[in-house]
């Protein structure tokens, strides 16, 4: 007979209540996520999604989980063609413009024309097959930290050329394309701007300015506002942003980065899903675009507010569908010929 | 009698030990590596740039764990051999960077050797304005944060072979009036290489799989373990974490076939006594070693001071707060991280999970490691092995994790018992290490005889095991505790809207750009780690123990 002493005793009895106590909260406190549609999408675009399903749900009542697997747009597009035999997900938002030719003809979506697609200007429409419908978009542009460019006397750098300035060395950055979204917009713009063979050219030549290539948002805010860097891309949105008070553009030019939401060929709850795609091109969907996903909405009854203090470029770049879009080629090529020369 | 009470238990508990090996690591590795083909393997083995990777990463590996354990001597003999006020909680609170979230180290080392950092502001008062100290972004600053990050574990694993050596022999060579040339030759190196090859492994494999270290600070500088990230939706993915997992097992191997022959001769049941330090009358020898020490607890504490402040400052540190505001941890109290999840909430979901992810580890780990402790050639197997998971890269277990439970007829995604199984999995290695060494201590003798008296297996472990091992069990409810509420990979892939631990609400309030209260938010994890660690000090009484 094992023989406890008080303290002993008194020990074991705390951790079983302890542990108990645990079991007991997390499974009572915990909401049951019954997973009647499953959202795939990326992990940047995480806090908008949440957003927009809590609304869902309030308004229809209707469980939704968003999966983004710690993903990036592309990534997640890769992950919802590599299941086309058995889907997961009913529901994917957050596919670019530049890839959504890959993800429709990888044949993982269906078509179906919501009512909503309606109040959506024709222009805004990037995918002609009627797989992908518009959900937001925001601009990419060349910004500078304006007190670090009068400090050294430099001059004011607008567009892509510009920053290959040999007096810029060690000041430019643009973020790691294969783990950033805004990254992965720039790749696109230089090529859409210069072509293929062009555009990894100028690249390369860049990368003697380039001071280091941001794994992410935060990783060049905080750079930025350390002063490691000075110029390089951000979205418009960031300009003014109250983390780095100097952060300024021209707005000379910019690239318009395009994201789009779609039905999932051989979806679950096709029904709830067709709901949910409905509901994120509604007014009330589209609303919650720029306080949380800091893009602008393609519905104009919606409102912009939040952001509008952001510039609008005054020539706008578009994807240049002539280009193959095969998007893991390009990231490939980067990785291996332009990051690691 | 006894001896089919023996074979029952041992086999009862190996059972079990078996179908939690093949829970948590064989069936999720084998259903994500059952995809990998054989030619794709030779094409990236002969392809020039994995072939470069692999050689830089090699090379960063090699040259991050050579300092951090040479630097990790002093402080570990000096801990396992002085005893002064608050040396014990020092000892303890050096363990805190290990915890340390890596985007927050990331954001103190720009703090502290950017271009307007605190170092470069010393090299300019030395050499002039226009003088610069540029380590950021480069394979230097990887290995700079990696000596950071892993010095502390080496000192800790050193401590223990410093402190288990032969008090006999270095008696001996005291009388005999050895220099301390001939001491460190003869009694000091031969029985503390187990401990020093195991850090050297230890650190090794750690600074080979590093992930965010490199992709936060390394800046055009990539490894294996980015690569891998990387490509992580393309079979190459799966191949190369699949090539990874077998450089990293190859090399952990040698090391541990090593430590496996030369173990027993390491073992010494003659405690060292430590010897209170008196600062008036300390040798020449005892105040260099003191030096040594205060400078590395600075430098391995400045970080961790400096993600705490910037917690509290409403403009970014220069080495002291500026503008000091209580603003951002009173704001996390009103934030709403969605789906009625508040912060009080996050954080007793945080606190339960790590509560029953320690047990669980540590409950896990004791019946692994009571399975295979007395039978020679199944601990010679089991040893080794938790060495796998450690090894392996923990984005690929995530996934592998979530492939078999998360989506699949068990459907454990969007609960919590996918973030705990997947933090179980990472945590239970370390804790087997740690309940081993401790195991190993009791003497055969004892145990042999109480069995032959007629003891029950079961009995012996209650009455004469379980007492022996208390201290390494608290040890390993510790460190799983703090691995716990620290632990991003797990927590940032499983977490969904109605569950949420306290590194996830970090990534949270970054994607909401809420940058304050996300610097606040990791400042209390640091703060509850150095609470846990400072608490178990003082309860335990005795050195932590890792290997």
């Amino acid at each position: 007979m094992i023989k406890l002493s008080r303290k002993q005793a008194l020990s074991l009895a705390i951790l079983v209540i302890l542990l108990l106590a645990s079991i007991l909260y997390l499974n009572f406190t915990q909401q049951k996520l019954e997973s009647s549609l499953i959202v795939y999408g990326p992990e940047g675009d995480e806090y908008f999604a949440k957003a927009l399903i809590s609304a869902f749900q309030k308004r229809f009542g209707v469980n939704v989980t968003y999966v983004h697997y710690g993903m990036g747009a592309v990534d997640i597009c890769n992950k919802l063609i590599s299941e086309k035999n058995a889907p997961q997900a009913d529901v994917i938002l957050g596919i670019p413009d530049f890839y959504s030719k890959v993800v429709v003809n990888s044949g993982v979506l269906d078509t179906f024309i919501p009512n909503n697609l309606s109040l959506i200007p024709k222009a805004e429409v990037f995918d002609p097959t009627g797989h992908v419908f518009p959900l937001d978009k925001g601009y990419i542009l060349i910004t500078y930290n304006s007190t670090i460019i009068k400090e050294k006397n430099l001059p004011v750098p607008s567009t892509l050329d510009d920053l290959l300035n040999p007096a810029y060395k060690g000041l430019v950055f643009y973020q790691d394309p294969t783990s950033s979204g805004t990254g992965l917009a720039f790749l696109v713009w230089v090529l859409s701007t210069k072509g293929e063979t062009e555009g990894f050219n100028f690249l390369k030549a860049l990368e003697s300015n380039i001071k280091f290539h941001p794994p992410g948002w935060t990783s060049s805010i905080n750079a930025l506002k350390m002063g490691e860097i000075a110029i390089g891309s951000m979205y418009s949105t960031d300009v003014g942003y109250s983390e780095v008070p100097n952060l300024t553009t021209t707005a000379e030019v910019g690239f318009v980065y395009r994201e789009g939401i779609a039905l999932v060929k051989g979806a679950k709850h096709p029904n709830a899903a067709k709901k949910f795609i409905e509901f994120a091109l509604s007014n009330e969907g589209q609303n919650l675009v720029a306080p949380y996903n800091y893009m602008y909405p393609v519905n104009p009854n919606a409102s912009y507010s939040d952001i509008a203090y952001a510039p609008i470029p005054k020539e706008v770049v578009t994807f240049n569908t002539s280009l193959s879009g095969n998007v893991t080629q390009w990231l490939e090529l980067w990785r291996r010929e332009v990051k690691s020369q | 009698m006894a001896k089919r009470s023996k074979v029952t238990v041992e086999s009862l508990a190996l059972i079990f030990s078996l179908v939690a090996l093949i829970f948590l690591y064989f069936y999720p590795i084998f259903l994500l590596f059952f995809n990998v083909k054989l030619n794709e393997v030779f094409l990236i083995i002969f392809d020039p740039y994995i072939q470069r990777l692999f050689l830089g990463t090699l090379i960063q590996a090699i040259l991050s764990t050579i300092p951090s354990v040479l630097l990790s001597i002093p402080v570990a003999f000096f801990l396992s051999r002085y005893d002064f006020r608050f040396s014990k909680e020092l000892s303890y609170l050096l363990l805190t960077p290990f915890f340390v979230p890596s985007f927050a180290t990331a954001e103190a080392f720009i703090i502290l050797f950017g271009n307007n950092g605190f170092f470069n502001f010393i090299v300019k008062l030395i050499l002039g304005k226009s003088a610069n100290f540029q380590i950021l972004y480069s394979m230097n600053a990887v290995i700079l944060a990696h000596i950071f990050y892993y010095l502390p574990l080496s000192s800790l694993i050193l401590q223990q072979g410093f402190s288990s050596v032969n008090k006999d022999l270095e008696e001996v060579a005291c009388l005999a009036s050895a220099n301390w040339l001939l001491m460190a030759k003869t009694v000091y190196i031969p029985q503390v290489l187990p401990s020093f090859t195991a850090a050297l492994a230890l650190v090794f494999v750690f600074s080979f799989i590093s992930y965010s270290t490199p992709l936060l600070l390394g800046g055009k500088f990539t490894t294996v373990e980015v690569e891998i990230f990387s490509t992580r939706t393309q079979s190459s993915s799966l191949t190369l974490a699949f090539l990874q997992a077998l450089v990293t097992i190859f090399f952990a191997l040698i090391l541990v076939v090593y430590r496996e022959k030369s173990y027993v001769k390491s073992l010494s049941y003659r405690k060292v006594e430590k010897k209170k330090i008196s600062f008036s009358n300390l040798s020449p020898f005892e105040l260099l070693l003191f030096i040594v020490f205060v400078t590395v607890v600075f430098l391995e504490l400045l970080p961790v001071y400096v993600v705490i402040v910037q917690a509290f400052s409403r403009v970014p540190v220069f080495i002291f707060p500026t503008e000091v505001s209580l603003e951002n941890f009173l704001k996390l109290f009103s934030f709403d991280f969605g789906f009625g999840l508040s912060f009080i909430k996050v954080l007793l979901y945080s606190l339960s999970i790590a509560f029953l992810v320690s047990f669980t580890s540590t409950f896990l780990s004791l019946l692994f490691v009571f399975s295979y402790i007395r039978t020679e050639r199944l601990r010679r197997f089991f040893s080794p092995f938790f060495f796998f998971p450690l090894s392996m890269s923990q984005a690929s277990l995530a996934m592998s994790l979530m492939v078999a439970y998360g989506l699949s007829s068990l459907k454990l995604y969007g609960t919590w018992y996918l973030i705990a199984i997947g933090q179980i999995s990472v945590i239970v290695p370390i804790t087997v290490r740690i309940i081993e060494v401790s195991w190993l201590k009791i003497s055969n003798e004892v145990y042999e005889a109480s069995m032959t008296s007629g003891a029950s297996r079961l009995f012996c472990f209650l009455s004469l095991e379980l007492p022996q091992v208390y201290p390494s069990l608290a040890s390993s409810f510790l460190l799983s505790f703090a691995s716990s509420l620290s632990e991003f990979t797990f927590s940032n892939f499983f977490s969904t809207f109605n569950v949420m631990t306290l590194p996830a609400a970090v990534y949270e309030l970054i994607a909401s750009r809420n940058l304050g209260l996300a610097s606040s938010l990791t400042s209390l994890i640091v703060v509850s780690v150095m609470v846990a660690e400072l608490f178990v000090s003082k309860v335990l009484g005795t050195e932590l123990r890792v290997i």
